[in-house]
């Protein structure tokens, strides 16, 4: 048995969603609505993060499990589904983007950048202040200060960060998703989680906002 | 910050997250926890990042529901129907330019079959006229046996009139 065929096989016992992908491979439909259930709230979640607009983020979703079923003949299971599955995502995320900025839509400030400059603190930490006064923040007001400390990320790290933290992916596999090498990957998620901890450290002492730890 | 310095510091940090992401093989792990034992600040970065990392559970997670679901599958069950439907179409129309193709091929055949006959039969006729003259007087030819004297008789000057008069 060759190195590849043992791979598939390997994935095929191991990953109950590879088993699900080769039964839509041979065209049953209750096994695609399957992995749509499965799925769908993961592939919103990280598609809310990268395009900021819940909308958008379904129809993303959308096309990504539409690229999935018209991929379906083409399917060899040589990596976990989910590798596969979020490959296809960050690609149609990634073209969502370039679409956007031919039209001129997005915002041409350092949040939308592409780079890995660091992250915009001061317009970051001024959106946050208007939603904080001078007490501890309530769970609600915690989520909005997480996500707006994600957005000030530039794209690649909050893609790689995401992938991480929630989707429990292992180097190896952000890499395979993404395109690139392990040591890029480490590197990129050093970035990531160092830039996340600067821009949180305010609010993680006493959990209080910038403007109220500067004083 | 020298450039030296601050490569170490980036290879401190990726470390860093490694070792909290368990990435670090287990020989690295133990040599980060050593040096985690006699490093306050680096303990103290570790701390930071694990309560940032903490925190990302805040997010609100996306909650899509079955309307979702429901309307994916349909999605992609119109959208696989419209590829059926063009390919449909596609075929349809590899069927009637096949027809017109063999429709042409036809065309040309019959008319390549026609000028071929056509240029047959006329050479035939161009050959029988030429020996017209041979076959007007086939019998006489044959009774003769001499083609001497047979064209002694046309040095004289007889078939001209005879064909001259037979025009």
């Amino acid at each position: 048995m060759s190195v590849s065929e043992s791979s598939i096989h390997k994935y095929e016992l191991l990953d109950p969603d590879v088993r699900l992908m080769l039964q839509v491979r041979d065209d049953d439909a209750a096994a695609f609505e399957e992995l749509v259930l499965r799925y769908q709230n993961r592939v919103v979640g990280i598609m809310t993060h990268l395009t900021r607009k819940r909308e958008q983020a379904e129809d993303l979703a959308q096309e990504v499990f539409l690229r999935v079923y018209r991929a379906r003949k083409r399917y060899t299971p040589d990596a976990k589904f989910s590798t596969w599955l979020f490959t296809i995502a960050n690609n149609i995320a990634l073209n969502a983007k370039r679409s956007s900025a031919r039209r001129r839509e997005v915002n041409i400030g350092s949040n939308a950048s592409n780079d890995d400059s660091p992250p915009a603190l001061d317009q970051m930490a001024l959106e946050a202040s208007g939603l904080m006064p001078t007490r501890q923040l309530d769970k609600a007001e915690r989520a909005e200060m997480v996500r707006l400390a994600i957005e000030a990320l530039p794209e690649r790290q909050r893609v790689a960060l995401l992938l991480s933290k929630f989707e429990n992916m292992s180097y190896i596999e952000i890499a395979a998703t993404m395109e690139m090498t392990v040591q890029a990957t480490k590197s990129l998620l050093s970035r990531a989680r160092e830039n996340l901890r600067v821009i949180l450290e305010p609010y993680m002492q006493d959990g209080a906002s910038p403007a109220e730890a500067a004083d | 910050m020298s450039e030296p310095n601050k490569q170490h510091d980036t290879k401190i940090d990726e470390e860093l997250v490694a070792y909290l992401d368990g990435e670090l093989d287990v020989e690295a792990a133990s040599r980060f926890d050593a040096r985690l034992a006699s490093d306050a600040a680096l303990r103290e970065k570790l701390k930071q990042h694990q309560q940032t990392w903490d925190l990302l559970d805040e997010l609100p997670r996306a909650d899509v529901g079955d309307r979702f679901t429901q309307t994916t599958v349909e999605m992609v069950a119109v959208s696989v129907a419209g590829q059926v439907e063009d390919a449909g179409r596609q075929v349809a129309r590899r069927a009637q330019f096949s027809w017109l193709f063999g429709g042409a091929v036809a065309l040309v055949a019959a008319a390549a079959g026609y000028g071929l006959i056509t240029s047959i039969t006329t050479a035939s006729n161009q050959q029988l006229v030429k020996d017209l003259r041979v076959l007007e007087n086939l019998d006489e030819y044959r009774a003769v046996e001499d083609i001497e004297f047979l064209r002694a008789l046309e040095r004289e000057g007889l078939f001209t009139s005879e064909v001259v008069d037979g025009l």
